[in-house]
């Protein structure tokens, strides 16, 4: 039995969540019991006051059990939260370096399973952990906008936060690959493009490139735009060229009618779909972030 | 005089302590410090590979082998406990751990072998026809390939293909320059988060090149970071 459509080049939360579970936490056992022999480890023995480093996983179970209580990581404090969240905000082009990996996942399994652990009131966390969310789902998603098919950097990003947006990234990039023609092999395919759009930028000289005729002219118009985007291409580093060049970028790159004629184009991407002159950037954008939000939180 | 008796407890407290991790040496090695962690951090790993990655990866029989038989293991362990009739709180507790992670590891195995049977399925041809791609899987995934190509032939054969033209009816026809065979896109962008630093810089082919620095988190096509996650520099996320 193969996977389901759903978890096919990506993970599900739970997925996730499960990963996540795997990792290190500190807990300060009530009871003493004897060591457990696992397949992934041993569990040491238990002494009451004493600290013991257990899988997350491990931690939950004892805890629903009134056996230990969770010490909870430095960075889930509510000080250090703070602390991360002025970083966050404070640079609207990166993502602090403050959290771990699984940062979202163990946060709400801590909160989830131990709230009472915490040197706080749980909810002054929960608030602090969502607004942290927040600031960097603005971020991913301004990130965004600098796609291009060659690469797309984003360091500290954590794993959910990049599972949330390896669906759209992956098929964009795939779909922008093919666009370029970079495509080899067999699955090579012609993307036909209208000459519709007259209004690509001229500015070729840094491309040095052989005459096309008038429909690789839009072709190449990509290949300005992307190469632009490219260079600044580092999520959280400025945003991509100017104002026009991201016009043009909105107004030809994914027209239906290109989309229609490539393989797999992006059904779940409705922001990009028809054409929209710069007046319209704005409610698409704003179109885009509720469907992705609504993604995200698996609505 | 209560400084004393102070110390009188520490040392107490202390030797306790000596004993107790003399009496047992495991007691205070922490949970990461095993072998057998790292074989199942391996098998985590394998499975988010296997799932990210365009490509079928090489099957991993003595990973999977070596912890197929430690769940065998365990399962004997929670046979003889339920049955000797020892089941106070504690010995039922920790029956209710070992039941846990062997469901957890399962769930990888499974989960890494439909990741594979879901590629297999999609580029069953391409495998048939190509060497290197068959020692990649397992005895039994091979086995399964081979069934399926037959099968699904046969069946193409008997219900539309034999009603057409001869020229007409392969299944691996590659006129006009178009592949039938569906091949795994290594072209296709995964996510990598880098181990260790890799020296110079990266070509990404068209004028990008970047440099692979610990804990850097990229998107690129798979066929220009291949190298450095097969030899772990980098992984799949």
């Amino acid at each position: 039995m193969a996977l389901p459509p759903k978890q096919v080049g990506t993970f599900i939360p739970s997925e996730i969540s499960f990963l996540a579970e795997n990792s290190l936490v500190t807990i300060i056992p009530r009871q003493a019991m004897e060591s457990i022999e696992l397949i992934g480890g041993t569990i040491p023995s238990m002494r009451p006051m004493r600290r013991i480093e257990v899988p997350i996983w491990v931690a939950v179970l004892l805890k629903k059990q009134s056996r230990c209580n969770i010490v909870p990581p430095d960075w889930l404090s509510e000080e250090n939260l703070k602390v991360t969240y002025d970083a966050e905000a404070a640079n609207m082009t990166r993502f602090s370096a403050n959290l771990p990996w699984e940062w979202v996942e163990v946060g709400e399994l801590i909160l989830g399973s131990a709230p009472d652990d915490l040197s706080s009131p749980p909810h002054v966390i929960r608030n602090l952990l969502r607004d942290i969310r927040e600031v960097r789902q603005a971020k991913a998603r301004a990130g965004l906008k600098n796609l291009n098919d060659s690469y797309l950097q984003l360091d500290n990003v954590g794993a959910m936060e990049l599972n949330e947006i390896r669906s759209f990234v992956t098929m964009a990039m795939n779909q922008l690959r093919i666009m370029q023609g970079t495509r080899e092999g067999p699955e090579q395919q012609d993307v036909d493009v209208e000459p519709d759009d007259q209004d690509d930028d001229d500015d070729d000289d840094d491309l040095p490139r052989e005459s096309y005729d008038d429909s690789m002219r839009t072709a190449k118009g990509y290949q300005d735009s992307y190469g632009t985007a490219r260079n600044s291409s580092r999520l959280g580093s400025e945003f991509a060229g100017t104002e026009d060049e991201r016009a043009s970028i909105n107004s030809h790159s994914f027209t239906k009618s290109t989309l229609n004629r490539s393989r797999s184009a992006l059904p779940q991407a409705p922001s990009y779909s028809d054409d929209n002159d710069d007046g319209e950037d704005e409610d698409n954008d704003m179109e885009m972030d509720e469907t992705y939000l609504n993604a995200v939180n698996g609505n | 005089m209560a400084d004393e008796r102070d110390l009188e407890i520490d040392d107490l407290i202390n030797n306790l302590d000596k004993e107790y991790y003399s009496a047992h040496p495991t007691a205070n090695s922490s949970y990461l410090a095993t072998h057998k962690s790292r074989d199942l951090k391996s098998l985590v790993r394998l499975w988010i590979s296997e799932r990210t990655c365009p490509d079928i990866l090489p099957y991993a029989h003595d990973l999977l082998d070596t912890m197929l038989d430690r769940v065998r293991e365990q399962v004997e362990v929670i046979e003889v406990n339920t049955t000797s009739g020892d089941a106070g709180g504690s010995a039922k507790l920790k029956l209710l751990f070992v039941e846990t992670e062997i469901e957890r590891v399962k769930f990888l195995v499974r989960g890494y072998l439909r990741a594979r049977i879901l590629k297999i399925d999609k580029y069953y041809m391409h495998i048939l026809n190509n060497l290197d791609m068959q020692t990649r899987l397992s005895q039994s995934e091979l086995r399964y390939t081979k069934r399926r190509g037959n099968q699904l032939k046969r069946y193409y054969d008997l219900r539309f293909l034999s009603s057409l033209p001869p020229s007409l009816q392969r299944l691996d026809d590659t006129a006009g320059g178009l592949q039938m065979v569906d091949a795994p896109g290594l072209d296709e962008v995964v996510f990598v988060r880098v181990l260790q630093d890799v020296p110079g810089e990266v070509d990404l082919g068209n004028d990008d090149k970047i440099e692979l620095r610990k804990g850097n988190i990229y998107v690129l096509p798979y066929k220009v970071i291949r190298r450095y996650v097969d030899n772990g520099d980098v992984q799949l996320v």
